[in-house]
Formats: structure tokens, C-alpha cells, sequence
């Protein structure tokens, strides 16, 4: 039993920590709570069911088409939207409130395009359980861990070798004197948000094939991963992580507990007691991106 | 009345308050005066209880009140003028003096059922203060709206007119047109015939020299020199302080 | 289509007053409350309950402002310390952790199921049983709620709310607590929600927790918005306008499965264009910050 919650946690916090890691990079740039990231990963998995169920793409292509659309739209909010607010000199709490706004409208979007019925997308649908000391995983769970791993540590190297990564960190440090160094802060905005979402929308896509897809599940992701990256410490890496964990751990051990309709409520909760007693996280991180 | 101790402060490797001492007496007009960077702004943040001293005690009618937060400062009796504006840009200038004065207005029942409403005692002394600065036509005028000088003016009146024993400020003429200046330094002479207290940080020293009855000369984070205004601009460390001499 | 603009008129009267609770807080005191819709949830089941348990209908709506306003009290005192969207996220956790109760104290609520059957207000035996009557209700008691509020932003302690929203620092240090002036604002701003949560409950005389998800924060920020912070009128007409503008998609010819997420982008686009080019909405004296 014990296993079977842990193998469920460990595969929650690889998604939650996917949403988390797009969220905290932008945050960590950008300064500010993109909470759309929730409906950009949601469109991600839309994308592979329009490329692949819709269309019948080959399926990695689709994949691939998937992750290049969702990366694109991050683009356009920025840029049609954050951009010209940064423009007129908004805080970060009016980005705040146009980026719930732009959440609502992708994910009514969706809903008009896909209809409120639940998506499924079937590839590795008919696949058998590995049973390990009496608690079962999926090979697409496994995959998921893998690839959530996978994708923290390329995260890292680049954010500590590539010179998009340093130009990342720099911003995220002082944006002033990364300015004066010559690196330019819009650009680094945009890059950061096509980034983020490519990650997001792969989140989407892993979600929309273990779980289903449905027009809403933007909102409860968002909440999910924003709470993975304030328990862990917004604006770092291994804060999505940890704060991740800790998450799927608190949901999956939770309901044992409790009827398992509070579920989500877990995650509100936690969200709320962190907010009001230790908004740095777990690691205490007051502000700047760190690996 | 405030005696400043051995305070220090030091940002990074910066020591920019470096053992600090003076005192303001009961009834004076005092200046913290020094070149841009002798720490003077630091000491009157500190003493505002915006910064928190590394080190040294702050004594005001004898009590400690190191490292009190700004509205603690408030309520020992210290009202202060700060260099960048703090007015309430959406209020009038009316409304910010009324917020100033008026100390029932946050009960909110006493409000709501009128028991508090402009009494007439409130408002003259309102009238006065407008009369005072000349401002009474612009006195519905938002705050945000008023020129530079002029968000001064109201800013220096806000801090009188609001029940105190210290009145501290910060550059109140920075960037002043003279014959607002005028105005200030009026204002602030009645006070001290009033018997009020003030300790003011200015950068020029020709405003000060008719006006104050103690200067306090700083130069990078510790007192250079004191004493009256006559001695201060006779005195040589006073002159290399600012390098190159009074204008 | 008379019958029609009751339904609207009596939807405007509900809605001004929660764009009014709102504007108590964001507005006059400068706090980015996001939670309205969870005292407006507080409210709406409380009085659900309480009438269908046999109280009164005006105790009932008197206590759901009551309780919303208790909660708004609990609410305001971890929210001292925290500033700008810090504060709008605690906020809306509040409101997600309303919902989630709405969605899974079943015992209480129903959850998913919902309250039907509210009662109409039965005031001192006239029962509102029409539209019409309910329409001269939801009236009445929008305007005292206005002249109630017109009282609070134009006395002292509502310049104490103007002050706290444009300086917090420099109004502590003129010697007020603000702990005090915020606390009361959150109060306020929640019995009023509370309030109309009843007028919406009895109105519609089903209740389940879809009508209280956070989204539904984003027509009431769009009014408040573009009506002006700190404008009473403003949000009055904004009220109107917004409410009344989506109701022409009825009649274009879209399917009704389509109408309302076409009205939620349709608020959500407004917002966005008022964050763009006018913040300060149309009558306000304040910009956003």
C-alpha cells in the first residue's frame, strides 16, 4: 500500500513539477505570476489531440507540432500582451490580473473549439501494468518520472552553460545590470516565455495521455504547480521540484485519509498556510533565480 | 531633546554612518548639514525608524527608541518630511492636512453617524494652516496635481499641523523656487518662536545660515564639525569638506 | 420582453453590489481582493440554508452578511503583512478553498448537487413570489447599500481608506493604524458580498458551487475597472453596460452551450483592453497599481 501511494506521489510530482518548472522560469525573469501558464498547458495537450486524434498525424510529430504550437502561443501572450503592459509601466499585479484574464479566454476558447467532454488520447492505452512488490505503474507513468527528471537536469545545464541560460540568470539576478552588460531584457522575456511553455505544453501532452483532457483542467494545474513552486521556493529549479514532491506526497498520502473528493483542497490548503507563513519556500528563497 | 550616540550603519562594505554623535537641543533650530554621500539622509532614516542602525542608541526625551519601527517614531512625537514625496497623490490638499489633524478618524461608527465631521474647531485650524501657506484656493486642488514647490509646501504643512515634539526634514528646499523657499524658512522661524524643535538635513548651506541655530557638519558618515552658523562657516574642515568651499 | 429586462435589472442590482463590495476594497482602500466571490458564495449559502431551515428571510439575509463579513475579518489578518500580488494570490487561494467546501462538504452543501428550492423572501408575510416584486427588493436595497457606502467614502475614515490605498507607510506614520483601517475595509467589502449572495440565492433559488469559481471575479474586476476606482457613479454605469452587453450574443444566433464561455471571454477581453488603454477607466480619479 505504502508503495502504490508512493509511486503515485513520485508520478503527481513529476507533473506538477513540469507546470512548476515553466512557471518559477518565467517568474524568476519576468517577476511576475503568470498564472495563464495553467491554460498554455492545457493547450498543449489540445494540440497533440488536434494534431494526432483530429488529424491523424504520426504521433511524434504530432508530439513535436505540439510543443512548438503551445511554445508559440506562449509567445504571443507575451508579446501581445505582457509586452505592451510593461510598456505602460504595469506591476506585476496588473499583469497578474490581465494574465487570469488570458486564462479564462484560452480555456473558454478550448472549450468552444473541443467541447466540454472529456478528451482521451489513445496511444499506449492498451498497455500492461509493471507490478513491483504489489503496487502497479504504468510504462507511461515510468515515462513520465523519466522524462520530468530528464528535462530538470537539461534545464540545469542550460541555465548554467548556455549563454541563453546565463542571459536568463542574469536578468532574473539585477535586470539593470544585466541591461548595462548589454543583454537585452524584452528579448530574454520572450526567450524565457517560449521556453516555459515548450515546457508546458509538454507537461499537457504527458497529462493528456495519462489522465484525460478537459477545458478546465488549466485552472487546477496552475493552482497545483504555483503551489509546487511557492512550497519549494518560486523562482528556482529545485524548488519546483521539492515543492512538487512535497505536494504529491501531502495529496496522495492526504487521501488515505480523507474522502478523496478533497483532493485539490489539499493543495489550496497547503498553498494558503505557505502564502501566509513562509512565502520563500521551502529553501527560503526571497527573490532572483538560483540553480 | 534627541541625542544621537555613537550610531553606525555600514550597507555591504560601505560605513555610511560611522560612529555618530550629536545632540538637538529643546526649543532649536538644528541643521545636519555635509556634502552628498556624508551619510546625513541615512542618519535622518535611521532616526525615522526606516532603517535599522548597526550599532550606536538614539535617545528622544530620554527614552530608546533605536530601531522602532516608522509608526512606533510616530507616536513617541518625531514628525517628519521626507525628501521624495509622501503625499496622498488622490486626496486634496485639504484632505491630506484633515488626515494629518484629525485623530478620530478611524472609528468608524464615530464617522459614519457624523459625531466626528469636520468639527468646527478642526476646520479652522485647517483654514489657518492653508492661510498659512497661501494655498487656501488651491485647497481642493488633488494632491498629485500640484507643482513641485507647492507639494512641498502642503508636505511641510501636513508635518506641522500633525501633533508632535520633534519636526525633522529632509531637504525641505531641494529643488524649491525662492520665494517658496522664503516661505519655508518663514514658516520654520515661527515655529521656533513658537518654542518647537526642529532638525533639519539641507545641502546648502546659504539657506540655513540665517535660519538655524546649530550646525552639525558630516562628512563621510561621521560629525566633523559643530556650532553656530557664523563658527561653521569660518571653520577649515568645513571648507575641505565640501571641497572647494561655500558658494 | 419586459419580462426579460426584470431578469437583467434585478441581475445589475446584484451585480452593483458586489461591484461596490469590491470597490470598498480595490478601489477606496487600494487592496486587490480577489476573495469577493467567496464571501459572495459564504453569503448565497448561508442564507440558502438558514431559510430553508425555517428562519426568516430577513434574519437569514442579515446573518449572511454577518457571516461573510466574519470571515472577511479572518481573512484581513494574515493579509496585513502581505502587499500587492502576494495579497491578490492569498486572496484567491481564499476563494478556491470556499469552493472546494462548497464542492465536498457534502453533508452541508450538497456539493456538486447544489440547493434547490430556495424561497422566495417572505418579509413580514408579502412573499416576492414575482419577478416584478423581487426587481422593487433587489431596488431597494441596492440603493440603501449605496447611500450606505456613499456615507463611509465621503466621511473622515474614508479618507483614511483613500490614504492607506495611495501611502501606507506615510499614513502609519501621521499615527493611524492601518491594521485597523484594513481590517474594517476587508469587513465591509464582505458583508456586502454576503448580501448580495442572498439576493442572488433567493433570486435564482438554485445554488451550486459553478456560480462561485474564481472566473466569476473576472466581470466584477472588469466594472469596477472600468468604471473608475474610487468612482460611485462610474460603477453604477459600468454595472449597466457590462451586464447588458453580452445579452446581444443571445439573440445572433449561437448556441447556448457557446453563450457562456463567449460571455467570459467576452469579460475577459474587455479587461484586458481597459488594462491596456485606460486603466483608469472611464470615471475614476485612480490608476490601478
Amino acid at each position: 500500500m505504502f508503495l502504490q501511494l508512493l509511486f503515485n506521489s513520485l508520478i503527481a510530482a513529476a507533473i506538477y513539477a513540469l507546470v512548476a518548472a515553466g512557471l518559477s522560469l518565467i517568474y524568476s525573469t519576468c517577476r511576475f505570476i503568470h498564472f495563464a501558464h495553467g491554460s498554455v498547458v492545457a493547450a498543449g495537450g489540445y494540440f497533440l489531440y488536434f494534431f494526432y486524434s483530429l488529424l491523424g498525424v504520426n504521433f511524434w510529430i504530432s508530439v513535436v507540432l505540439a510543443i512548438l504550437s503551445g511554445a508559440g502561443l506562449g509567445w504571443l501572450i507575451n508579446e501581445f500582451i505582457y509586452r505592451p503592459l510593461r510598456q505602460r509601466k504595469a506591476s506585476n499585479t496588473i499583469l497578474l490580473v490581465a494574465s487570469i484574464s488570458v486564462l479564462i479566454i484560452i480555456e473558454s476558447l478550448l472549450l468552444i473549439s473541443f467541447g466540454a467532454d472529456v478528451k482521451v488520447i489513445d496511444f499506449l492505452v492498451n498497455s500492461r501494468g509493471i507490478v513491483i512488490a504489489g503496487a502497479v505503474i504504468m510504462p507511461l507513468q515510468v515515462a513520465i518520472i523519466v522524462v520530468a527528471i530528464l528535462l530538470f537536469l537539461l534545464l540545469r545545464l542550460f541555465l548554467k552553460f548556455s549563454k541563453m541560460g546565463q542571459a536568463m540568470r542574469a536578468v532574473s539576478d539585477n535586470k539593470d545590470v544585466a541591461e548595462i552588460v548589454g543583454i537585452s531584457s524584452e528579448k530574454v522575456y520572450s526567450q524565457t516565455f517560449v521556453l516555459g511553455s515548450a515546457i508546458a505544453s509538454l507537461a499537457g501532452i504527458l497529462i493528456a495521455m495519462e489522465q484525460n483532457l478537459e477545458p478546465s483542467m488549466g485552472t487546477i494545474l496552475i493552482i497545483k504547480g504555483f503551489t509546487s513552486a511557492i512550497v519549494g521556493g518560486m523562482g528556482t529549479i529545485l524548488g519546483s521540484a521539492i515543492g512538487a514532491l512535497t505536494l504529491g506526497v501531502a495529496e496522495n498520502f492526504g487521501i488515505w485519509y480523507l474522502p478523496s473528493g478533497y483532493k485539490d483542497a489539499i493543495a489550496f490548503v497547503i498553498l494558503f498556510l505557505f502564502l501566509l507563513v513562509r512565502p520563500s519556500g521551502i529553501l527560503g528563497i526571497k527573490s532572483s533565480f538560483k540553480n | 531633546m534627541l541625542k544621537i550616540q555613537n550610531l553606525k550603519k555600514y550597507f555591504g562594505g560601505v560605513k555610511a554612518v560611522d560612529n555618530c554623535n550629536f545632540e538637538v537641543k529643546v526649543g532649536s533650530i538644528t541643521a545636519l548639514i555635509g556634502p552628498n554621500g556624508s551619510g546625513k539622509t541615512t542618519v535622518f532614516n535611521i532616526i525615522a525608524g526606516l532603517i535599522v542602525p548597526d550599532g550606536g542608541i538614539i535617545n528622544f526625551k530620554d527614552k530608546d527608541i533605536t530601531g522602532l519601527n516608522p509608526e512606533d517614531i510616530s507616536s513617541f512625537g518625531i514628525s517628519r518630511v521626507f525628501q521624495q514625496s509622501r503625499l496622498f497623490g488622490n486626496l486634496t490638499v485639504k484632505e491630506n492636512l484633515f488626515l494629518a489633524y484629525d485623530n478620530e478618524d478611524t472609528s468608524f461608527w464615530k464617522n459614519l453617524f457624523g459625531l466626528n465631521k469636520f468639527s468646527k474647531e478642526k476646520k479652522a485650524k485647517i483654514k489657518e494652516m492653508l492661510e498659512l501657506i497661501e494655498m487656501e484656493d488651491h485647497a481642493n486642488k488633488l494632491a498629485r496635481d500640484l507643482s513641485f514647490g507647492q507639494k512641498r509646501l502642503v508636505e511641510i504643512a501636513r508635518a506641522i499641523i500633525n501633533p508632535h515634539d520633534l519636526l525633522m526634514l529632509d531637504e525641505p528646499v531641494a529643488g524649491v523656487t525662492p520665494p517658496l523657499r522664503r516661505k519655508i524658512s518663514n514658516m520654520l522661524i515661527d515655529l521656533r518662536k513658537k518654542g518647537e524643535t526642529v532638525l533639519l538635513i539641507e545641502h546648502d548651506i546659504n539657506f540655513i545660515l540665517s535660519l538655524v541655530d546649530w550646525v552639525i557638519v558630516m562628512d563621510a558618515g561621521r560629525v566633523v564639525s559643530e556650532g553656530t552658523p557664523e563658527e561653521i562657516k569660518k571653520d577649515p574642515a568645513v571648507l575641505e569638506a565640501y571641497l572647494g568651499g561655500i558658494s | 420582453m419586459i419580462p426579460y429586462l426584470i431578469h437583467l435589472f434585478i441581475l445589475i442590482g446584484v451585480y452593483y453590489i458586489l461591484a461596490l463590495s469590491l470597490q470598498v476594497s480595490m478601489g477606496f482602500t487600494g487592496l486587490l481582493n480577489l476573495a469577493q466571490i467567496a464571501f459572495f458564495a459564504i453569503g448565497a449559502y448561508t442564507s440558502a440554508l438558514l431559510t430553508l431551515a425555517g428562519v426568516p428571510f430577513l434574519l437569514s439575509f442579515v446573518l449572511a452578511g454577518v457571516l461573510a463579513l466574519i470571515s472577511g475579518f479572518l481573512l484581513s489578518l494574515p493579509l496585513n503583512k502581505l502587499k500587492g500580488d502576494y495579497l491578490a494570490v492569498v486572496t484567491i487561494g481564499f476563494t478556491f478553498i470556499v469552493y472546494a467546501i462548497t464542492l465536498n462538504w457534502i453533508e452541508l452543501t450538497r456539493g456538486p448537487l447544489g440547493i434547490p428550492g430556495i424561497p422566495k423572501p417572505d418579509i413580514f408575510g408579502y412573499v416576492f413570489n414575482s419577478n416584478e416584486s423581487y426587481l422593487v427588493l433587489v431596488t431597494i436595497i441596492a440603493i440603501v447599500i449605496w447611500i450606505f457606502v456613499r456615507a463611509v467614502v465621503r466621511s473622515p475614515f474614508g479618507r483614511t481608506l483613500e490614504a492607506v490605498r495611495d501611502d501606507e507607510l506615510a499614513t502609519k506614520m501621521l499615527g493611524k493604524d492601518t491594521k485597523k483601517i484594513k481590517a474594517i475595509s476587508m469587513m465591509m467589502a464582505a458583508f456586502l458580498a454576503g448580501l448580495a449572495g442572498s439576493l442572488y440565492a433567493h433570486y435564482i433559488t438554485f445554488i451550486d458551487p459553478s456560480s462561485f469559481a474564481l472566473m466569476q471575479i473576472v466581470p466584477i474586476i472588469s466594472i469596477v475597472i472600468i468604471g473608475g476606482l474610487a468612482s460611485l457613479p462610474g460603477t453604477l454605469l459600468a454595472t449597466i453596460i457590462l451586464i447588458l452587453l453580452p445579452e446581444p450574443m443571445r439573440f445572433i444566433g449561437f448556441p447556448s452551450s457557446i453563450v457562456g464561455p463567449m460571455r467570459q471571454i467576452l469579460y475577459a477581453v474587455i479587461l484586458l483592453a481597459v488594462l491596456l488603454y485606460r486603466p483608469k477607466g472611464f470615471w475614476g480619479k485612480v490608476e490601478l497599481e
